[in-house]
């Protein structure tokens, strides 16, 4: 059911898929992309910064001539410290919907011009997506992942309730913890404890504590930031957790011994956001305009196991590519969608709660 | 000082007079080369400190709201208590280990004794990052000494990521502040004291307990304030060896300015760690003068002769 | 004259594992720099140069070094001037509030660096000098200060006066009796003062997280940063430079007492 992606298969669809893309694939609006100077982007680093960098960037500094330049993104609250020192450090950052509708709440974000985005591409993605402050980007999973030394991938766990079960599936855990702008896997908790896919919002706070409360013995260590746990489940330290399955493909892709399952999945999404006040905002809105068309969305999906928003980027990729991707059809039914709402509103409750929680032993 | 230089035509009176006339107006001078350092203290550390006290005060009008807010949670006091205990541990365990490695630097002539040194030296010297990206490395469960453990068929056992990746994480980067003010002051210790009391018939381990720890403990007692003043505030190695539970107040301080970005919170808390250190140096202070005055020989005060 | 001690083999015991506990953690980055693999993995089952190519490659690794290279230049220079006139200061002088500013000049040593981090952040913040190259020289030189001043005293302390005072009787003038006969004498003091400088701020680490920003970034941050977002052996390669850096001039410093030793036939601290 494509749950343990052999390395094999991996390799095949990123030729398949850059294959894909060498056939000479016209960029809408070229000429207006066309730019001087620089335009500065936070990124998350590692295997997602090398696939922005493969996939979006470097074929936009190709075309548009403006270079791009590269920071460490950890998360809004570097925006907010920007906003509030007057020092306007970067222009754009790819972030969850959730920083997004923090961030606008006071006032950190420019208008998106969508007047520079080509028509074509805003059919694309999908209805009711788009914001006035916000242009969707990409969409990507947090799911469950095992370390196939410890767990064969003929007999691993399908579900958050079989991770909870540590006689079946002995071994440490890892979890995710607060940290800027991740939140805590009270999903995964609540899913655990049975609560119905379907029912999860608003979530039960108290429920899903108690939860915790019960694997929390087994948890190597609680994950702040999204190297930590695909790290642990490389050198074996935890046999299975939570973790981005797109950099668990990635992993694949070099020969790690690990592996994901799309079951009980969690869908982000994130959108490309330019800052109040960035010195480069034409630049700007120039590369967010190239992010959305096929090419570099094809090209970003190739590189990493992370979704296209414009559904036109399908066009591009292989058969083989779209069906690993998060937002195939049938991966895309078995997980459900984040609340950027619920957490933006509820976030502050949560983080006293999780303060307390995580301080008690 | 008289000193008769040959082929001077001045008279010695005149000499020795002018040389104590630019003895007094070095000494009238010499003040003056404190002030850049003082300006560059005062502006650069006391008014940012001042600021500090200021933030967590006014917010903007009076308020001691964020010291209410710290001091009111139990789980914020938690913090505070843990890091106590932390630190004190971390003081104990250093001392114990720190004292035995002392004295036998010591007891080695200088010039073995500066090679002697150099395990300690080059730890201190390294890079506290380096350092503690080391541990991650070694404690992990595939690391080097669960590696070692393995060979025995024991473990592998969970070193990081609890107390225990913190501990010994502290102990390793505080270990030479223990070790160098005790090294020093039993370097000026007069070991004729220890020989006469054991000619006096006293057994070695009675001239040790009674003659030779109460002079180092000058020593002792500065090192100890340095490793737990130091403790107290540590940020890094709990960070990266330890688990949840294991926050510290510093922890605390670079979640409430880099992720909430409480800075009034942050500073009051800052506050908070200071008061601590200003009343952890000052009984140590009393202590060191206590033991100082009932001294004759080899004291060294915690912030020297001057 | 030296007594001939005995100290008990435990004593021994412990202080052996205690200074191998000390030093070997550190070489163990190095053997993880040569590593194939792109996880940690010790012991590396197979050898390779990649991490040293992508540390001095792309992403910033070889920046970090020659930023924090060259703030650590300026500020041992600064500190040590500071640090150095304050020393004569202090013990060449008499003044009924001479303790409490020695003090004074020691607490950056003696605050934890957490407070000094974010009491210079709220400080710098609003001047812009965050992300700056010059915001990270004036707090460095601040934390460094105290270094230089207490090994500069105790050299200093040590250095007997009357071999000025004959310079000065002599006739030299007091500038060129500091100069050709002081200061000789307490350089290898002073140079010690300016390397405990410049590793203070090479290696510093707690207020570079709060001072760096886009283009300020430190090896120690990137580091710290690296740790947190991408746990490969290329750290283990910026870590072995500076271990290596470290030892270069830690023996340095060696070589230069040594040298001072031989010239002046005085033994020095």
């Amino acid at each position: 059911m494509g749950t343990g992606i052999t390395r094999r298969d991996a390799l095949k669809t990123i030729v398949a898929g850059a294959g894909a893309l060498a056939a000479p694939a016209i960029v809408r609006g070229q000429a207006s992309i066309k730019g001087t100077g620089e335009v500065r982007v936070a990124s998350l680093g590692g295997s997602f910064e090398d696939a922005q960098n493969k996939g979006v960037f470097e074929p936009f500094e190709k075309e548009s001539g403006i270079k791009v330049k590269i920071i460490a993104y950890t998360g809004p609250s570097q925006v907010v410290a920007q906003e509030r020192t007057g020092n306007i450090e970067w222009d754009c950052i790819l972030m969850s919907k959730a920083a997004m509708l923090s961030l606008n709440k006071q006032g950190y974000l420019e208008k998106i011009d969508y007047d520079r985005i080509d028509k074509k591409d805003l059919g694309g993605l999908p209805q009711g997506m788009a914001h006035p402050y916000g242009v969707p980007n990409i969409l990507f999973s947090r799911g469950i992942c095992y370390n196939t030394k410890a767990i064969p991938v003929a007999d691993h766990p399908k579900t958050w309730a079989e991770v909870w079960d540590t006689k079946k599936f002995p071994g440490q855990r890892s979890l995710g913890a607060f940290s800027g702008s991740l939140t805590p896997d009270l999903e995964f908790a609540l899913l655990a404890d049975g609560v119905p896919i379907d029912k999860l919002y608003p979530l039960d706070i108290d429920r899903a504590f108690k939860s915790l409360d019960g694997i929390r013995p087994s948890v190597a260590k609680f994950w702040t930031t999204g190297a930590m746990s695909p790290q642990m489940l490389t050198d074996g330290q935890i046999s299975c957790g939570s973790a981005y399955i797109n950099r668990i493909g990635d992993l694949i892709a070099s020969g790690a011994p690990v592996a994901y399952e799309w079951n009980q999945g969690e869908i982000q999404n994130n959108y490309w956001c330019i800052l109040k006040g960035a010195k480069n905002y034409d630049n700007a809105m120039k590369l967010m305009a190239f992010a959305t068309s096929p090419v570099a969305q094809a090209g970003f999906s190739t590189y990493t196991l992370m979704g296209p928003a414009n559904s036109h980027a399908f066009e591009l990729l292989s058969k083989d590519r779209a069906a690993m991707l998060p937002s195939a059809p049938e991966n895309l039914k078995k997980q459900f969608i984040y609340d950027d709402e619920w957490w933006a509103a509820n976030r502050d409750a949560v983080q006293k709660r999780w303060d307390q929680w995580a301080i008690s032993k | 000082m008289n000193t008769q230089i040959a082929g001077t035509d001045a008279p010695q009176a005149q000499r020795s007079a002018l040389a104590a006339q630019a003895r007094r107006q070095g000494i009238q001078n010499s003040r003056w080369l404190l002030v850049p350092a003082i300006a560059a203290v005062g502006l650069l550390f006391v008014l940012p400190l001042t600021r500090m006290l200021q933030l967590s005060l006014f917010d903007p009008g009076f308020t001691l709201k964020h010291y209410m807010e710290f001091l009111g949670s139990t789980t914020y006091l938690r913090v505070m208590l843990n890091t106590v205990l932390l630190a004190l541990n971390v003081t104990l365990i250093c001392l114990l280990l720190g004292y035995p490695a002392a004295y036998a630097i010591n007891s080695t002539s200088p010039r073995t004794r500066r090679l002697f040194l150099i395990p300690v030296m080059l730890p201190y010297l390294t890079s506290l990052m380096v350092r503690t990206y080391a541990w991650m490395v070694l404690l992990g469960a595939h690391g080097l000494v669960n590696g070692f453990f393995s060979l025995f068929g024991l473990g592998p056992y969970q070193l990081i990521n609890n107390s225990l990746g913190v501990y010994i994480g502290m102990v390793h980067v505080l270990l030479p502040l223990m070790i160098l003010p005790i090294c020093n002051t039993m370097q000026s210790i007069d070991l004729r004291l220890v020989q006469a009391a054991e000619g006096l018939g006293a057994t070695r381990g009675q001239a040790f307990v009674r003659v030779f720890a109460p002079l180092s403990l000058p020593g002792v007692v500065a090192g100890s304030c340095l490793v737990f003043i130091i403790a107290l505030g540590f940020f890094v190695t709990p960070a990266l060896l330890g688990a949840l539970e294991n926050m510290t107040v510093s922890m605390l301080i670079e979640n409430q300015v880099g992720v909430a970005l409480n800075w009034a919170f942050a500073a009051a808390i800052g506050m908070v760690l200071l008061l601590a250190t200003m009343a952890t140096l000052a009984i140590a202070t009393l202590v060191l003068k206590g033991v100082g005055r009932t001294m004759a020989f080899g004291g060294v005060r915690l912030i020297g002769s001057v | 004259m030296k007594i001939p001690r005995q100290t008990p083999l435990l004593v021994w015991i412990i202080a052996g594992l205690v200074l191998f506990f000390l030093v070997f953690p550190i070489f163990v980055v190095v053997p993880i720099s040569f590593s194939a693999a792109n996880y940690l993995q010790f012991p590396p089952r197979t050898l390779s140069l990649r991490w040293y190519d992508a540390y001095f490659g792309a992403h910033g690794w070889i920046e970090a070094t020659v930023l924090s290279f060259e703030i650590a230049a300026v500020v041992a220079v600064l500190a040590t001037i500071l640090g150095t006139a304050a020393a004569f200061g202090i013990v060449r002088s008499d003044f009924p509030m001479k303790k409490a500013v020695y003090g004074a000049l020691l607490s950056p040593l003696i605050v934890p660096s957490i407070i000094t981090a974010i009491a210079l952040y709220f400080l710098f913040a609003p001047l812009h000098l965050v992300g700056s190259f010059w915001g990270f020289v004036l707090a460095h030189t601040i934390l460094a200060l105290p270094l230089v001043l207490v090994v500069v005293t105790a050299s200093l302390r040590g250095f007997d006066m009357t071999l000025e005072r004959a310079a000065l009787s002599l006739g030299a003038a007091p500038w060129m009796a500091l100069r050709r006969v002081t200061l000789r004498i307490i350089a290898p003091g002073i140079a010690t003062g300016a390397l405990l400088a410049f590793l203070a701020s090479f290696d510093e680490v707690v207020v570079a997280i709060f001072l760096a920003g886009t283009d300020a970034v430190t090896l120690p941050k990137k580091i710290w940063d690296g740790v947190w977002l991408e746990i490969t052996p290329v750290i283990a390669a910026a870590s072995t430079v500076v271990i290596a850096l470290t030892i270069a001039l830690f023996v340095a410093l060696e070589v230069m007492r040594r040298r001072a030793e031989n010239i002046t036939g005085i033994a020095l601290h």
